[in-house]
C-alpha cells in the first residue's frame, strides 16, 4: 500500500505554484515581462523548454533568440542620471569607500555615518551598491583621480578585503536583492567568537497551581517510587494515570535544549574532530537578516528576523554534531512561541535555537534552516490522553504547567 | 544581436585573490562566444542593473566552475590572471593621456546617454499629450464636460528607458514647462564600466602556468561529458555534483543527475537508491562515472564498449552509469 503511495507523489507532476523560478535557467526573453511592469511586477512563467534537440528551425531559432535575449540584457550599461547620483570614493590604500552626500533608499539601511554626515561603506555594500547600478564608485587616489572603477575592478580590489569572500558576497547580494536588510554578524570576527554565548534564559518558573488543581495533581501524580537497581521498570503498586507509567520508563536521557551543553567537554572530546580543527572550523553566522520594514535603524537595529552561516559546498562538509551545538550555542534561546503548547509538529519545527545555513555551490546558494529541535521535550503521552476540546487550561494541572514550565518533569 | 565576435585568443580569464581560486568572467561577448561555441556556461551572480530588486534573473560577472576554468586553460583557450595582482600593477603604470582619453570617452558617453535620456522623455511626453489630447477630443465630440483622465498619466509615466523606474521618480506632467522644454542639453550622465578596458591593456598571456586545481576525479567526469557536447552546471539543486544538459540550459532540461567516484570507490547501497530514486522523482537520469582503472598489463584489447577512449591522466577512459529506480 504504501508503495502506491509513494509512486503516485514521485509521478506527480509538480505544483506550478510551487516551484521557485530562480531554481533553473530561465529564459531570458520574459526579462522584458518583468521589466515593463513597474507597479505589479509579475514574475515570469517558466518558458517552455524541450527534451532535447529535435533539429527544427524553430527549435534554433528560439535558441538563438533566447541567447540574443540573453547578451543584450547582459549588456546594459550601469549609468547614472547626475538627478541622483551618489559617488563613492574608493581608498585602495585601506579599502575603505566613503559617500560624502549619502542619499536615496538604499543607503538608509547602509554603512555607518560619522558626524560630519559622510556614511563609509563596508567592502559588500560597496560591491552590491556598484553592481546595482546605484553607486559611482570612483578612485580616491591623486593618480587616478575622477576615475571610475569598473565592475571588475570593485570585484578585484573588495573581494577577498576584510574576510569578504566570494561565497559570502553571492549570499549578501542574494539577500539585498530579494528586498531583506542585512548586516554584518559574528563570523567576522573570529576573535569574538567565545563573548557572544548566549546562555539560556532561566526558564520561567511554573504558574503555581490553583487550589484545585493542586488537589487535582495530588490525586494522579504520584512522587515517582523509587526503582530498584535491579527490579521491574514498574514497580508493582497502584497507579492511577498512565503518565506516571510512562514517566517510569524514560530511561534513555535526551537533550534538554533549555541546558547548555557542556561546552569544555565537548571542544576536548577527541571522538568526532576538534571543533577549532581546520577540518571542522567553527561556525558563527555571517549575516543577520532583518525583514524590510520602515523602521529599521542601522544605529539601533532590532534583533533580527534570521541569522545565516555560510558554507561552501565545495570545500566544506555538512558541519558536524560539535559545529552545529557550538554554533547553535552562540544564538539567542528562541523557544517556540507561547500558545503553541499541545501542536508537537509546529514546536518541534520552529525549535528552541535556530540558524540558516546558506550552502552556496559555484554562486549557486542554497537555504536550510537548522533548529535544535528538543525532540525529548514532547511528551506525546503527556499531550494523548487530553480531551478533544481541552487546548490549553483547565488541564494544566497535569504535570504540564503553563508554558515554559514543561523542564519539569526531568 | 548580433553572433558575438570571436575574442581574441587565449583570453583572460579572472582570478579573485582569495585563499580558494575563484575564476570570473566580465566580458559579455567572450560569455557568449563561449557559450555558443565551447558548452561552457558558469554561473552568473551579479545583479542586473535594469531590474535589481530580484533573483530569478542575474547578471554580470559570471563565475566559472574550477572545472571549466581548468577545461579552458587545458585547451589553450584561456590562462588565468589574478585580477588584483594584475589591476594593482596596470593602474600604476597608466599615463596622463591614456586617463585624460578615458575619461574624454566617459564624459562623451555621458552625454550621449543624457541626450538619449532627454530625448526619449520628450518623444513620450509628446505621445502621452497626443493620447490625452485624442482623449480630450473624442470626450469632447461626445460630451463637452469630459477632463483628461488621470489614469492615463500614470500609465504613461510607467515606461522607462532605463528600466530603473523603481527608484528613480518619474512624473511626466500633461503640459510641458516651457523652462524645461528650452533647456539645451542637460548634465552628462555618469556610468560604471564593467570592465577596465580601455583605460587598461588585457592582461598579456602568461604562457605556462599552474592549471586551476580541481578534484581529479569529478573533472574525469567532467571533460568527459563535456567532450560528448553536453553542457554541465552546478548541481547543488539537485543534489548532486553537476547538472547535465543535452543543450543551452536556456532551452532544454537536463537529463542526468552525476556524481563521480573512484573506480574501486565502496558505493553506499543507499546512496545509489537515494539517488536513483531523486533523479526518476525529477525526471532525469542519475549517472555515476569514474575512470576505469586499466588492469596493469595486457588488458588492452579486450574492451567491448565503444572503443578506448583518450585517457585522463594516462589513467584510462570514463565510464558512466545511469541509475533509474524501478518503482516495482
Amino acid at each position: 500500500m504504501a508503495d502506491i503511495n509513494e509512486d503516485s507523489t514521485i509521478r506527480a507532476t509538480p505544483d506550478p505554484t510551487d516551484t521557485d523560478l530562480s531554481d533553473e535557467t530561465q529564459d531570458f526573453r520574459f526579462l522584458s515581462t518583468l521589466s515593463q511592469t513597474t507597479d505589479h511586477p509579475t514574475l515570469p512563467r517558466r518558458g517552455e523548454k524541450d527534451f532535447e534537440h529535435h533539429g527544427t528551425l524553430s527549435q534554433t531559432d528560439a535558441l538563438a533568440a533566447s541567447r540574443n535575449a540573453m547578451h543584450d540584457a547582459l549588456s546594459v550599461p550601469r549609468t547614472h542620471n547626475p538627478k541622483n547620483l551618489i559617488i563613492g570614493l574608493y581608498d585602495p590604500s585601506d579599502d575603505s569607500t566613503t559617500i560624502k552626500q549619502p542619499k536615496g533608499p538604499n543607503l538608509r539601511t547602509m554603512g555607518k555615518g560619522d558626524s560630519q554626515g559622510r556614511l563609509s561603506l563596508l567592502p559588500e555594500e560597496t560591491l552590491y551598491l556598484v553592481e546595482r547600478g546605484s553607486l559611482d564608485l570612483r578612485w580616491r587616489s591623486e593618480q587616478l583621480e575622477g576615475i571610475p572603477l569598473s565592475l571588475q575592478a570593485a570585484y578585484a580590489y573588495l573581494l577577498g578585503k576584510q574576510g569578504l569572500t566570494l561565497e559570502r558576497y553571492t549570499v549578501y547580494a542574494g539577500l539585498r536583492r530579494g528586498g531583506y536588510v542585512v548586516q554584518r554578524g559574528p563570523a567576522w570576527y573570529p576573535e569574538d567568537y567565545d563573548k557572544d554565548l548566549v546562555p539560556p534564559r532561566d526558564s520561567k518558573k511554573p504558574k503555581p497551581l490553583g487550589l484545585f488543581a493542586q488537589f487535582y495533581k495530588s490525586l494522579f501524580d504520584k512522587p515517582l517510587p523509587e526503582q530498584p537497581p535491579s527490579g521491574p521498570l514498574v514497580t508493582p503498586g497502584f497507579y492511577r494515570s498512565y503518565n506516571s507509567i510512562y514517566r517510569l520508563l524514560t530511561l534513555i536521557p535526551a537533550h534538554d535544549p533549555a541546558v547548555p551543553t557542556d561546552r569544555e567537554s565537548l571542544r576536548s572530546s577527541a571522538s568526532m574532530g576538534h571543533p577549532t580543527s581546520p577540518t571542522h572550523p567553527r561556525i558563527r553566522p555571517a549575516f543577520y537578516v532583518w525583514k524590510p520594514t520602515s523602521e529599521f535603524k542601522k544605529s539601533a537595529p532590532p534583533p533580527p528576523d534570521f541569522r545565516i552561516a555560510v558554507i561552501n559546498a565545495r570545500e566544506e562538509g555538512f558541519p558536524v554534531l560539535e559545529q552545529l551545538d557550538d554554533l547553535l550555542q552562540s544564538v539567542p534561546y528562541d523557544p517556540p512561541p507561547l500558545g503553541s503548547e499541545g501542536q508537537v509538529y509546529r514546536r518541534v519545527k520552529h525549535g528552541w535555537r535556530n540558524v540558516i545555513l546558506a550552502v552556496v555551490d559555484q554562486g549557486v546558494v542554497s537555504y536550510m534552516r537548522i533548529a535544535d529541535a528538543g525532540f525529548g521535550k514532547e511528551k506525546v503521552y503527556e499531550t494523548r490522553g487530553r480531551g478533544r476540546g481541552g487546548k490549553r487550561g483547565g488541564f494544566s494541572g497535569r504535570g504540564r504547567g503553563g508554558g515554559r514550565g514543561r523542564g519539569r518533569g526531568r | 544581436m548580433t553572433a558575438p565576435t570571436t575574442p581574441n585568443l587565449p583570453l583572460p580569464v579572472f582570478q579573485i585573490s582569495q585563499k580558494v581560486e575563484r575564476y570570473l568572467l566580465y566580458d559579455i561577448n567572450v560569455i557568449t562566444w563561449l557559450r555558443k561555441n565551447h558548452n561552457i556556461l558558469g554561473v552568473l551572480i551579479g545583479t542586473l542593473p535594469q531590474i535589481p530588486q530580484q533573483n530569478v534573473f542575474l547578471g554580470l560577472p559570471l563565475e566559472l566552475q574550477p572545472e571549466e576554468a581548468r577545461l579552458l586553460v587545458e585547451s589553450r583557450l584561456a590562462y588565468v590572471v589574478n585580477d588584483w595582482k594584475w589591476h594593482a600593477k596596470d593602474l600604476a603604470s597608466t599615463t596622463a593621456e591614456q586617463k585624460e582619453a578615458f575619461k574624454a570617452d566617459l564624459r562623451q558617453e555621458g552625454a550621449r546617454i543624457a541626450k538619449d535620456f532627454e530625448s526619449s522623455k520628450k518623444s513620450r511626453t509628446h505621445k502621452a499629450l497626443k493620447r490625452i489630447q485624442g482623449k480630450t477630443n473624442t470626450a469632447l465630440a461626445q460630451r463637452s464636460s469630459a477632463s483628461p483622465a488621470p489614469v492615463e498619466e500614470e500609465d504613461t509615466s510607467e515606461e522607462s528607458l532605463f528600466g530603473e523606474s523603481l527608484t528613480r521618480e518619474t512624473t511626466v506632467t500633461p503640459f510641458p514647462e516651457p523652462s524645461r522644454v528650452a533647456e539645451p542639453d542637460s548634465k552628462p550622465w555618469t556610468s560604471t564600466p564593467t570592465t577596465p578596458y580601455p583605460l587598461l591593456s588585457p592582461p598579456p598571456s602568461p604562457g605556462t602556468q599552474d592549471l586551476p586545481k580541481v578534484n581529479p576525479s569529478s573533472y574525469a567526469l567532467f571533460k568527459h561529458l563535456h567532450s560528448l557536447g553536453y553542457f554541465l552546471s552546478p548541481g547543488i539543486r539537485f543534489g548532486c555534483q553537476f547538472s547535465v544538459y543535452p543543450g543551452d540550459p536556456l532551452r532544454f532540461h537536463s537529463h542526468f543527475l552525476t556524481m563521480s567516484a573512484e573506480w574501486d570507490e565502496e558505493i553506499d547501497l543507499l546512496d545509489l537508491v537515494g539517488g536513483g530514486r531523486l533523479g526518476t522523482g525529477v525526471k532525469k537520469g542519475w549517472l555515476i562515472g569514474g575512470v576505469e582503472q586499466m588492469a596493469q598489463e595486457g588488458e588492452g584489447g579486450k574492451d567491448s564498449g565503444e572503443g578506448p577512449e583518450e585517457g585522463v591522466d594516462g589513467r584510462g577512459r570514463v565510464r558512466t552509469f545511469c541509475i533509474e529506480w524501478g518503482g516495482m
